[in-house]
């Protein structure tokens, strides 16, 4: 099923984890369109790797998005566990 | 190579859930999918949803769905359990749902201990109607119906779902969870899991309750729901294993066996 914005959201993270991927152990792909800001990930990540951002989707919601600068994501899916909206994807090495 | 851990299970259809912010009922919905994918009985399972907030379950779970009248869910599965006694069958249901207009035909069906599956959501609320007050909302909690809060002169009490259940020896295996955290979320989905192989097993009625945060109507952010379960509800509604026949049955073999060796 195709939604507007998520094919183009997950183009643009793909190019990031291909340039990335020798330095991070884990990543995560948010979906915006999925996201409904209930910020229970962010409260389950114990890094503070996931932020509150002010962009809104095509739905009326801010999405969550994940910063990550330094590679301490280690995959451990806890904010996807979490996730009532299965809007996150958990990549592992 | 980067790998997928996590993602969304196989027997989950695409559909954005239309569930609140922070609602309990789509994580439940994830796990019973994760479960069914893992025992790899997607093909053979039917589910039967509620009326409720889960009342469009069906556009979410990639099985086999039938509606049931509002409270029937268990009279409906105990009737396509019996015709098709090969297949899991599991109903869902929610605190209006299964402990208030559909007790009855839950408690004969967990009393004639029909081999199927309950997933019982308790938050507390009427959630889909507006946040009234249900049979499970605890002593001093604030719904639309009860705005100074409930009193067990005017309101009665908290009905406790499992341990009424409990006491009926048709029943198999009751527990009582919550999906507020990570490690709580973990081990709801130990008991789901067990639950389902209780069934394939044919070991009779097994019942998980679930106890879910609805931020709507409790007028709470997600964050300081889960922190209320924890909090307020969960003592009201103590957590665990309430009944767990066949883990019993099997430490008394064991126990017999010990002492016939020695």
């Amino acid at each position: 099923m195709m939604r507007p914005g998520i094919a183009g959201h997950q183009k643009h993270t793909w190019k990031f984890i291909v340039q990335e991927t020798e330095d991070l152990k884990g990543h995560i792909i948010i979906d915006r369109e999925l996201c409904k800001e209930c910020h229970l990930c962010i409260h389950a990540c114990k890094k503070g790797l996931i932020i509150p951002s002010q962009e809104y989707n095509s739905r009326g919601y801010r999405p969550v998005c994940f910063k990550e600068e330094r590679g301490e994501c280690t995959g451990c899916a806890l904010c996807a566990i979490t996730c009532p909206d299965i809007a996150i994807e958990v990549y592992r090495e | 190579m980067m790998k997928k851990v996590f993602g969304r299970p196989r027997s989950m259809k695409g559909n954005i859930f239309h569930y609140c912010a922070g609602c309990g009922h789509s994580i439940a919905h994830r796990l019973i999918a994760e479960v069914i994918d893992e025992l790899d009985i997607r093909g053979i399972t039917i589910g039967v949803p509620p009326a409720g907030c889960a009342v469009l379950a069906y556009n979410y779970f990639d099985v086999d769905m039938i509606e049931a009248q509002h409270g029937r869910g268990p009279a409906m599965a105990t009737g396509i359990k019996r015709v098709l006694p090969d297949r899991v069958v599991f109903s869902y249901q929610g605190d209006g749902d299964l402990a208030a207009i559909g007790i009855a035909e839950s408690f004969h069906a967990a009393n004639r201990g029909e081999n199927i599956t309950v997933i019982f959501m308790n938050n507390g609320v009427y959630g889909m109607t507006g946040g009234q007050m249900a049979p499970t909302s605890i002593l001093g909690q604030k719904t639309t119906t009860s705005p100074t809060g409930r009193q067990n002169i005017l309101d009665g009490y908290p009905i406790k779902v499992c341990e009424v259940f409990s006491l009926l020896p048709g029943t198999a295996y009751i527990e009582r969870c919550t999906v507020n955290s990570p490690a709580s979320i973990l081990k709801t989905r130990k008991a789901i899991r067990k639950a389902f192989q209780y069934q394939i097993d044919g070991r009779g009625f097994s019942l998980i309750e679930i106890l879910s945060p609805c931020p709507t109507n409790w007028k709470m952010t997600p964050i300081d729901s889960c922190r209320w379960i924890d909090e307020v509800m969960s003592k009201q509604f103590p957590l665990g294993v309430i009944k767990d026949v066949p883990a019993e049955v099997s430490d008394e073999r064991k126990k017999g066996d010990k002492h016939h060796d020695g």
